[in-house]
Parts: C-alpha cells; sequence; structure tokens
C-alpha cells in the first residue's frame, strides 16, 4: 500500500481537515521546498542557453579558421605555381647565360688569334725596316759611286763632261733613293708602333693607368672566365632557392587540407551541444512535473486536498522513463533502476 | 535540407554541407520545412525527430504528400536510436537514420550514397 493511502494515527481516515500536527509541518515543508524544483529548472535552462551561444560562437570562430585555411591554400598553391614559373625562367637564363659564357670564349679565341695575328703582322712590318737598311746601304754605296765617277769625270777633261752630268744624276737619284727610303722607314716605324700600342689595350705608350698592367689577354679572359662562372653559380643558387620555395608552397597546400578537415570535424562535433540540451530539457521537463507531484502532496498533507490529486506520483519513474530520446538516457535508467535494459544496440548510421 | 530545432545543429551542419559543395536550406521545425517545400525542391532532406510544433514523423508523413517530394530522400538525424521509432519513421517514408551526434564522413558517405551524383 503506497505511504500516502496508509491510515494516519489518532486520526480518522477521509477527514481531510484534522491532520495532526507533524503533518501539517511536513506539508508546509514541502510547500517551502518546491519552488525549488522550478529554481533548478530554470537554472538547466540556462545551462542550455550558455552551452548554444558558446558554441554558436565556436562555430563562428571555426569557420573564421576555415575561410583564412582556405586563403592560405589558395595563395599557397599560387606561390607554388609562380615559383614553378620561375625554375622555367630561370632554366631559360641559365640556358643563354650558358650559351653567353660559350660565345664568349669563342670571342676570346677569335681576339686571341686575332691579337697574334696582328703581332705577327707587327713583326712583319718592323721586319720591312732591315729591307730598307739594305736600300740605304745600296743608296750610299752609290752615292759613293757617282762621286767617284765624277772624279774620274773630271780627269778624263772634256771628254768626261757627258760622264760627269750622269754621275750628277745617279748622285741625285741616290739621294732621293736615300731620302724616300728614310721617309718609309719612318712611317714603317709609326705604323708599328701604333700597332703595339692599340695591342696593349689603347694607351699612347706609357703606363696606361691603374690596372694597365693587369689589363693583359690573359688577364682579361681570366675575369671573363670568373664572370661567367659567377653568373651560373648565381643562376644555379636561385633555381635552387625556387625549387625551395615552390616544394615549401606544396607542403603548405597540403597543411591548408588538412586544416580543412580538422575544422570539417570540429563543426560535426558541436552536436554535443544538442545532444546535451535534449538530455538538461528532460531532466527540466521532470523537475517541473516532481514539482506539481510535491505540491500536490503538501497539499494533502495540510488537509486542503484529497488523496486523489496524488494518484499520478507512482507512476512518475515510468513518466521519467517514457521520456527518454537517446539510448544512453535508458541505459542509466536500467542500471540505476535495475531495470532490463535495451535490446542490443542498432547501428548509428542505417539506409531503409 | 536541414530541418531541426537546434540553432548549433542547422549552423554546424550547414557548415559542414557548404564546405562539400551543397546548397543548403534551413527550417527549425516541420511545418516551417513544408511550407518551404511547396516552393523548394531540394535534392535531400536531412530531419530531426523531436521538434516543436511538428515532430519528424509527422513531417516525413505530410512531406511524402507532396509531388515533387514524394522521391526525395529523407534521412533522420536524431539522438534517439530505439528500433520501434526506426521502424516507424520508415513506415511514414524516411530513407535512412542517423543517430547524433554523427561523424562528418559517415554523414558525407550516407549522403553520396543516396546522391550518387554528389
Amino acid at each position: 500500500m503506497p505511504l500516502w493511502k496508509r491510515p494516519r494515527r489518532g486520526a480518522c481516515a477521509g477527514d481531510p481537515g484534522t491532520g495532526d500536527p507533524v503533518r501539517r509541518r511536513a506539508g508546509h515543508a514541502i510547500e517551502q521546498a518546491v519552488p525549488a524544483f522550478g529554481l533548478l529548472g530554470a537554472q538547466l535552462g540556462n545551462v542550455v542557453r550558455t552551452t548554444e551561444q558558446v558554441a554558436l560562437r565556436y562555430l563562428t570562430e571555426i569557420e573564421a579558421v576555415d575561410g583564412a585555411a582556405a586563403d592560405v591554400e589558395v595563395q599557397a598553391a599560387r606561390l607554388a605555381d609562380l615559383t614553378a614559373q620561375q625554375g622555367i625562367e630561370l632554366a631559360e637564363v641559365s640556358r643563354v647565360s650558358r650559351q653567353t659564357g660559350e660565345e664568349v670564349e669563342r670571342l676570346l679565341a677569335h681576339v686571341v688569334h686575332r691579337d697574334r695575328a696582328v703581332i705577327d703582322l707587327v713583326e712583319e712590318v718592323r721586319a720591312l725596316g732591315d729591307h730598307l737598311g739594305i736600300i740605304q746601304k745600296i743608296s750610299r754605296s752609290t752615292t759613293t759611286l757617282a762621286l767617284n765617277a765624277k772624279i774620274e769625270a773630271s780627269r778624263a777633261g772634256e771628254h768626261g763632261a757627258g760622264f760627269q752630268v750622269v754621275a750628277d744624276e745617279v748622285r741625285e737619284l741616290s739621294r732621293q733613293s736615300d731620302e724616300a727610303a728614310r721617309l718609309i722607314g719612318q712611317k714603317i716605324e709609326q705604323l708599328a708602333r701604333r700597332l703595339a700600342v692599340a695591342m696593349d689595350g689603347g694607351s699612347d705608350g706609357g703606363d696606361a693607368g691603374a690596372g694597365g698592367a693587369d689589363d693583359s689577354d690573359a688577364a682579361l679572359t681570366d675575369r671573363l672566365h670568373t664572370v661567367a662562372r659567377q653568373q651560373r653559380g648565381l643562376v644555379e643558387r636561385l633555381d635552387t632557392f625556387a625549387s625551395r620555395v615552390e616544394g615549401a608552397a606544396r607542403e603548405l597546400v597540403l597543411d591548408s587540407g588538412t586544416v580543412h578537415g580538422l575544422t570539417t570535424t570540429m563543426m560535426t562535433e558541436l552536436q554535443f551541444q544538442d545532444v546535451t540540451r535534449q538530455v538538461i530539457e528532460h531532466v527540466a521537463t521532470t523537475l517541473d512535473e516532481l514539482g506539481e507531484q510535491f505540491t500536490a502532496v503538501s497539499g494533502v498533507l495540510a488537509g486542503r486536498a484529497d488523496d486523489r490529486s496524488m494518484a499520478h506520483l507512482e507512476a512518475a519513474m515510468e513518466r521519467i522513463r517514457s521520456g527518454y530520446v537517446m539510448a544512453r538516457q535508458r541505459e542509466t535508467h536500467a542500471e540505476l533502476t535495475g531495470a532490463q535494459g535495451q535490446d542490443a544496440q542498432a547501428p548509428a548510421v542505417e539506409l531503409f | 535540407m536541414l530541418v531541426d530545432d537546434s540553432a548549433t545543429i542547422l549552423m554546424s551542419m550547414s557548415a559542414v554541407l557548404t564546405k562539400q559543395g551543397f546548397e543548403v536550406t534551413t527550417a527549425s521545425h516541420g511545418a516551417d520545412a513544408l511550407g518551404k517545400l511547396r516552393s523548394a525542391r531540394p535534392d535531400l532532406i536531412i530531419s530531426d525527430l523531436n521538434m516543436p510544433t511538428m515532430d519528424g514523423m509527422t513531417f516525413v508523413r505530410e512531406a511524402r504528400k507532396l509531388p515533387g517530394v514524394r522521391f526525395t530522400p529523407i534521412l533522420m538525424l536524431t539522438t534517439e536510436s530505439e528500433p520501434a521509432k526506426r521502424q516507424e519513421a520508415r513506415a511514414a517514408g524516411a530513407t535512412g537514420w542517423l543517430v547524433k551526434p554523427v561523424s562528418s564522413d559517415a554523414l558525407l558517405t550516407v549522403i553520396r550514397q543516396v546522391l550518387p551524383g554528389a
């Protein structure tokens, strides 16, 4: 027999107006406690609202992160494409640089060859001076011979007059020849000097200033080779750097994809708020119902109502169980009440 | 179309599906969704079960009466897992059943199964 149906000691059963002081005090105490049910329900409502607000803010932040990750992915992909293009351009620069180096070497070889030819030419021109020396020697011999002829002509008297004239002419020709040879020799020497100056880098004799001694063919060739090597080295370093940047950009694209996956998972995890909301709302509803039932009990104890108003109290546990919306609630109920548990778990995902 | 009385579910699931390229319409209960279905023709409907005004079970029955929704896949996304409820939903015309919380992978796998072109 339920507690509230047992006859009261010292009182007539069914007489609502003669409750003893203990019962009246118990009823009064219950009346004072009933608001606590509503209070607890309201606090639980606060929990639901707070978690919902937090979940929505959290979702907004996740979407912002996701958007930023998408931007990073786009920029990283663009960077990777640009560095790939840069790599192609650098390969072309490298090819041209190599070709330029080969051209420089060919040009250097040509210049060296030409310089040798000019040097040989200078030497041959100078050698002409030897021939001029011979001509001048012949001219001097001719002059001497003409003088001797004139002397012999003067000894021959009037018979040597014609011979003297010839001797004079020969001597004049010899003088002119000597003069011409001297001028040619001067010109040849000037030409050879000018060619030699041109071979030495354009200075007009003497020291050309700083680096003059270094502007030899060999030094210039070495400098050009060094420049070509440095240029190739620079291009190779740039190419390596571009490859590394491209690789880093591609990895960044992959990492951005990973972030996208993580943010998607985080978004779905926010379902926890809805799950807990439903549990809490069920608890709040149950507290409200219990509050109503205890109000009814206090009314009976205080003699204001008959016991029929407490009729629903016995079925409270069943109403609680029937309000569950998920397996976890039913499992917990079965554990605590000893009632039979659920059948085997159905799959979380099912297509009919 | 997403139908749920939880703002968190509507926002989070919308965000997940939008990232995958879906265009998402939302409704906060069954009656709201029916109103929108008179002009919209979604390729897929995902609905909660326990909602105010009109619950998911009633919504599925009423939606199946609409000419353009008779063959639209309707998935129930709910905390409920009781076999009797599942059978009731199946009889009402639901296409499938997913228990909250569902992972993004599981959700997208089921969607691709009911929407082969997705």
